[in-house]
């Protein structure tokens, strides 16, 4: 329901006149963007992050080098939210009622990559905070399908400059029986806005690799909006999905995954953050079980030292007709320092009455009985303290399959400190 | 070889540690024994330098150099070895990883060479053969998912290979079978020599059957109240500590 109008911001301002007449305009007009006062966003105020007017992102002009590859990937890449031809593919044009309404690449044999001009109206999405996502998926749509019974390894560089404002639009479907692995990048310098949207469809049958790496932005605001549908099974083959994002932080950014189980499928939806200085991550995820047999199982956990924020935001929400469903949530904490806050919010919403679900969360200090007795050992104070740390990361790096792929991550949470 | 004069510990403002003198020469194996709460794991605790049990007054030599302003891994690359009354679990963390960077950083911090993998996983099965653990239970995170008397195997273990300079053994005998008890008497005994010096808590004297004592003493309020032979320990099973109390009050 909108409320009376609030005064809104320069950049609110700015942002309006970007959209439509819409019902969103109508929200944005009423609300503003999320922040404090608003539930789900209490802990990352986006709206007190985003005061100044910021014009829309010049082209953009840096070298970034990937934080992590991955051997016979195709790496498409993003640049202040334009998505780049691939290379050495013609393009052919998509025609819509005799109009070119975009472009399409075929790179490899069954992965199709379109460019659209438009977006769409991401009309169901009206709950608070969920303005960004709907403004997300306005923008021009890049569409990435691996086609049924294909494997493919893709790596998706989104490569931010400037302090301007820009976003993405980006459609994945792993069509029926299809492998992919899906490697998403945030590679920020400089201090823009950037509205990142990924909606991910998995066909039946299909299994999909997920990664989502963040290096640290100091300087940058960052929403990364996830819409997840997981096709139920066929053939008693169960879609799988394993996701893991490893955030290490921004001046506020937020990974938000909102899963939808439409039946028997199976989820890991797990995250990593370490966070120093002031830096700021929230990990928010809304999942849903639609039909029975959904299965989820979560593990998340971060650092924080300095004046670090870390938010955690886990929900499963069990509809009626979705028995069977077993959830586990998990998020645990270190704090190294005193400045550093942690706030955690994990929520059940059960409607249905045979299911699994728990939900567990904890944060403390470094254990210091297993500090003294490294110490007692023989190891040095900061030798000592990376060893728990890794440790406590570890639980989480240790469920990536791929040790490739695991190494680099470790390399980068390592590196983090 | 250990001299300590006039060690004062408090702890939430109790005088745990109260004015404690005790001297152990090189080569010898001296044993502390003493009711409960009367400051032995204090004891072991602030030798190994653990900063929340400072002193406040006294001082602590190893080798006629005092200890007291180093940290805990200085006083371990030093040679002091605690063998912890309960010793931590330490999830995630790779036992034979774990083991190998503390006795390369303790050989770094003496200037020596580092051990290799090679060199170091043969001393390793070694030692790990003698103390009766597994390699499926070495491949385990350091201590996790271990038994009280592992944990105290996985203590021996490391003695024996770091071969320190000054060894403490807090109650390293409480919860052991009698095969494991004599298990840390060949660790020890084989250990024993004329550069080395051990520090024996216990409860018992059936420690004291694998592991000859030069001298006893007897730890009650905060202080040595009385020291003697290997014979005191018999007494003080017969007798137990009541004759001890009003010499700590």
């Amino acid at each position: 329901m909108a409320g009376s109008p609030i005064p809104l911001t320069a950049f609110e301002d700015r942002l309006l006149a970007e959209v439509p007449d819409t019902d969103l305009a109508e929200l944005l007009r009423s609300r503003g963007l999320p922040g404090r006062r608003t539930e789900t966003w209490k802990w990352s105020d986006l709206r007190g992050a985003l005061r100044d007017v910021r014009e829309r992102s010049r082209v953009y002009a840096s070298q970034a080098e990937a934080p992590i590859s991955l051997g016979g990937a195709t790496v498409l890449t993003l640049k202040n939210g334009i998505p780049q031809a691939p290379h050495g593919v013609e393009p052919k044009p998509v025609v819509k009622g005799g109009e070119k309404v975009g472009s399409t690449y075929v790179v490899e044999d069954g992965l199709v990559v379109s460019f659209y001009d438009h977006g769409r109206d991401a009309e169901d999405e009206t709950l608070p905070g969920e303005e960004l996502s709907a403004l997300a998926a306005l923008r021009p749509l890049m569409s990435v399908s691996v086609l049924p019974g294909f494997t493919h390894k893709i790596v998706l560089r989104r490569l931010s400059d400037g302090e301007g404002t820009h976003g993405d639009n980006v459609f994945v479907t792993v069509g029926e029986g299809a492998r992919a692995t899906l490697i998403e990048t945030h590679e920020i310098t400089g201090s823009p806005f950037v509205n990142s949207r990924t909606e991910l469809e998995l066909d039946a049958k299909s299994v999909c690799e997920r990664y989502i790496v963040q290096p640290a932005a100091p300087g940058a605001v960052l929403v990364h909006s996830s819409v997840l549908r997981l096709d139920e099974a066929k053939d008693e083959e169960t879609v799988k999905l394993k996701q893991m994002t490893l955030a290490l932080g921004a001046q506020l950014a937020r990974h938000e995954t909102r899963l939808t189980h439409l039946g028997e499928s199976e989820a890991k939806i797990d995250a990593l953050y370490r966070l120093s200085d002031s830096l700021h991550t929230d990990i928010t995820s809304h999942i849903t079980f639609e039909g029975e047999d959904g299965v989820t199982d979560q593990l998340v956990k971060g650092i924080g030292d300095g004046r670090s924020r870390g938010v955690f935001q886990g929900k499963f929400l069990v509809q009626r007709g979705a028995q069977r469903t077993d959830a586990q949530m998990a998020h645990h904490a270190l704090l190294l320092s005193k400045g550093a806050q942690i706030n955690a919010k994990p929520e059940l919403e059960i409607y249905a009455d045979d299911v699994e679900c728990a939900h567990g969360n904890t944060a403390g200090a470094l254990d210091t009985d297993a500090l003294f007795y490294m110490r007692q050992r023989g190891v040095p104070e900061d030798e000592a303290h990376s060893l728990l740390i890794d440790a406590f990361g570890g639980e989480v790096l240790d469920r990536v399959e791929d040790e490739t792929v695991r190494e680099q991550l470790a390399a980068l949470f390592g590196g983090a400190a | 070889m250990l001299n300590i004069n006039n060690l004062t510990v408090t702890l939430g403002g109790n005088k745990i540690l109260n004015g404690l003198d005790l001297s152990v020469p090189a080569g010898e194996v001296h044993a502390i024994m003493g009711p409960n709460g009367a400051g032995k794991s204090t004891l072991s605790y602030t030798v190994a330098g653990r900063e929340d049990y400072a002193p406040t007054d006294g001082d602590i030599l190893l080798e006629g150099e005092s200890i007291l302003d180093m940290s805990p891994d200085e006083r371990a690359a030093k040679g002091v070895f605690l063998s912890f009354q309960s010793p931590p679990a330490i999830p995630g963390v790779a036992t034979m990883n774990f083991i190998r960077t503390a006795l390369n950083a303790q050989r770094r911090a003496r200037g020596e060479d580092e051990m290799t993998s090679a060199e170091f996983l043969k001393v390793f099965r070694e030692h790990a053969k003698t103390v009766g653990l597994s390699p499926e239970k070495l491949k385990r995170p350091f201590n996790d998912g271990y038994s009280g008397g592992e944990k105290k195997r996985m203590e021996m273990l490391q003695m024996a290979l770091f071969e320190p300079r000054f060894c403490i053994m807090d109650e390293t005998d409480s919860g052991l079978d009698i095969d494991a008890l004599r298990m840390v008497g060949e660790v020890v005994n084989s250990l024993r020599g004329p550069d080395r010096g051990f520090l024996v808590i216990t409860h018992y004297q059936r420690l004291l059957d694998y592991v000859k004592p030069d001298r006893i003493h007897v730890l009650a309020g905060g202080r040595i109240v009385h020291s003697g032979g290997p014979e005191l320990a018999r007494e003080l099973e017969e007798s137990g500590y009541e004759q001890f109390a009003s010499e700590a009050a």
